[in-house]
């Protein structure tokens, strides 16, 4: 396992946790590129180019990540004694939140569902934040409070797009405001057309004019040479710039639920690509001998897949059993687990004042 | 200490409460169907899955629930009011597809479908003007009932 890619210069890949491939490709979401260009040319939906492997798909990448967040907590050293209500409490609330809402689904279920698909960009784009971030930390690269402020509004703007794409389905800001009243006013549908197409232009433009703005300070620091101030910084990893880009990629690629689909695949790839790192690297300090990392993460990834499928196929049909409908039994329990994972993530990839810190800026791969 | 014992109690009630419902629930769908739930992802075609055929009444109640906890979707209401068409409820069916009309972006159909439903119920004026909206639209519309209507197909 490779380190880090030192390549002086503006444009370098940054501090891999891996090698420099399975980084860029996974993590930073580089296989999106082809994809989209693919999808992009053959002009199909999510629903037709991978039809018969959504069920397989979906359980090895999308339901194993939901159950990685969990997963991960209760591996997490310690996460018993520092995160006691998300640990021992939060199981038993989501619980009785999932049953009141199964029971009152047609009152209030399509809050909670509303609820779970507008957050989901949101948490993509935190995630993306997150991981950018770590690798600007990992590769030397420290972020002033204003360009943390401006990284992670850089990332919002794909949450933006998806807030305003969901409006014709009744999410984002579709759950605020009916379509119908959106297209009722014709100002209303140009401010919306306006907004769209704008966001297309920031989610791209924002991470790059931050890239450039770094590579132009690292490049002044090196000229000042090492004494100066300034003088250790590098510039932003090439990582962290396509972490950002892969995941505003999908939503101005494609329409809102194509979007959704295609970056519900790749943000799982990467969630649990990095999951894997992280929970290796708990168990065995940072120079794990290869051949237990691998057991450990087959290991790891066996569990996940094997609750996803209790969590998402298994779990409605409790409620079935009690008498509700397969519908409403699915759909809040579906809407739950990702609320759950959203929450459970904001607390379990801390980085400052947290042992994550030092799995960030370890060496070994 | 105290708040420990509680949050462990929380816990255990949790994992057993959760672990009831998963073993229990699979435990019956592998009784009904004879095999463990299936890798299907759409709640609703799971549950029509899960449906017998001759089940008319569970079969719209699922897509009433479908409908009900996405009420913005017009999909849902195009899907529900076709399962209540099927059923024979015209009026409950005219009602869905009303819906989903007045929910934009209005799926390719749902006019077509509402002008038979709406010519099936006598109602041959408001059957004309959903059918001359399909046709603007583009949507199939059946030649027999464009004929009764008075009007002709779209233009190619």
């Amino acid at each position: 396992m490779q380190l880090a890619s030192r390549a002086p210069g503006a444009f370098r890949i940054g501090r891999t946790f891996v090698s420099p491939g399975f980084d860029l490709l996974l993590i930073g979401g580089g296989l999106t590129y082809p994809l989209a260009l693919w999808l992009v040319w053959d002009v199909s939906s999510a629903a037709t180019s991978i039809a018969l492997a959504i069920p397989i798909v979906a359980l090895l990448v999308n339901q194993a990540h939901f159950a990685a967040s969990t997963v991960r907590l209760y591996t997490k050293p310690g996460a018993f004694e520092s995160l006691p209500f998300l640990s021992m409490g939060l199981p038993l609330v989501t619980l009785v939140v999932v049953t009141a809402f199964v029971l009152f689904a047609g009152s209030w279920g399509r809050h909670l569902w509303a609820l779970s698909l507008t957050w989901s960009p949101y948490h993509y784009a935190a995630q993306a934040f997150g991981l950018s971030s770590m690798y600007c930390i990992r590769s030397g690269c420290p972020l002033s409070s204003g360009q943390r402020r401006f990284l992670r509004w850089a990332c919002l703007m794909p949450f933006f797009k998806g807030f305003l794409g969901g409006t014709g389905a009744g999410y984002g800001l579709g759950w605020i405001v009916p379509a119908a009243d959106v297209v009722a006013s014709p100002g209303a549908v140009l401010a919306f057309e306006a907004a769209s197409r704008l966001l297309d232009v920031l989610i791209f433009a924002m991470p790059i004019a931050l890239f450039v703005h770094l590579a132009r300070r690292a490049r002044r620091a090196r000229a000042a040479g090492p004494g100066a101030e300034d003088g250790g910084r590098s510039a932003m990893p090439l990582v962290s710039l396509l972490v950002v880009l892969s995941n505003g990629m999908w939503f101005v690629v494609f329409d809102f639920y194509n979007a959704f689909v295609w970056a519900t695949v790749f943000h799982g790839i990467q969630y649990l690509a990095i999951v894997g790192i992280f929970y290796v690297r708990d168990r065995a300090g940072t120079s794990p001998r290869p051949h237990g990392a691998l057991a450990q993460i087959a290991v790891f990834y066996a569990v996940c897949v094997a609750l996803g499928y209790a969590l998402f196929q298994c779990w409605p049909y409790g409620y079935v059993l009690a008498g509700f409908g397969t519908v409403e039994s699915s759909l809040m329990v579906i809407a739950a687990i990702n609320i759950h994972h959203f929450v459970v993530d904001g607390f379990i990839w801390r980085i400052r004042r947290d042992p994550n810190y030092r799995t960030v800026m370890s060496t070994a791969g | 200490m105290g708040a420990g014992i509680g949050y462990r109690l929380c816990f255990w009630l949790g994992m057993l409460g959760w672990a009831g419902l998963v073993l229990g629930g699979t435990v019956s769908e592998w009784i009904a169907s004879g095999a463990p739930p299936s890798l299907e992802q759409h709640p609703l075609q799971r549950a029509l899955a899960d449906t017998l055929e001759s089940d008319v009444a569970r079969r719209i109640a699922e897509h009433r629930a479908y409908a009900a906890i996405q009420p913005r979707d017009a999909k849902a209401f195009v899907k529900l009011g076709t399962a209540l068409a099927r059923a024979g409820d015209d009026a409950e069916a005219i009602r869905a597809f009303e819906t989903a009309i007045s929910l934009p972006p209005v799926p390719p159909g749902a006019h077509s479908k509402l002008a038979a439903l709406y010519a099936r119920s006598g109602r041959v004026d408001e059957a004309r003007d959903q059918a001359r909206i399909a046709i603007e639209g583009g949507a199939a519309m059946n030649p027999r009932l464009l004929r009764k209507l008075g009007l002709s197909g779209p233009r190619r």
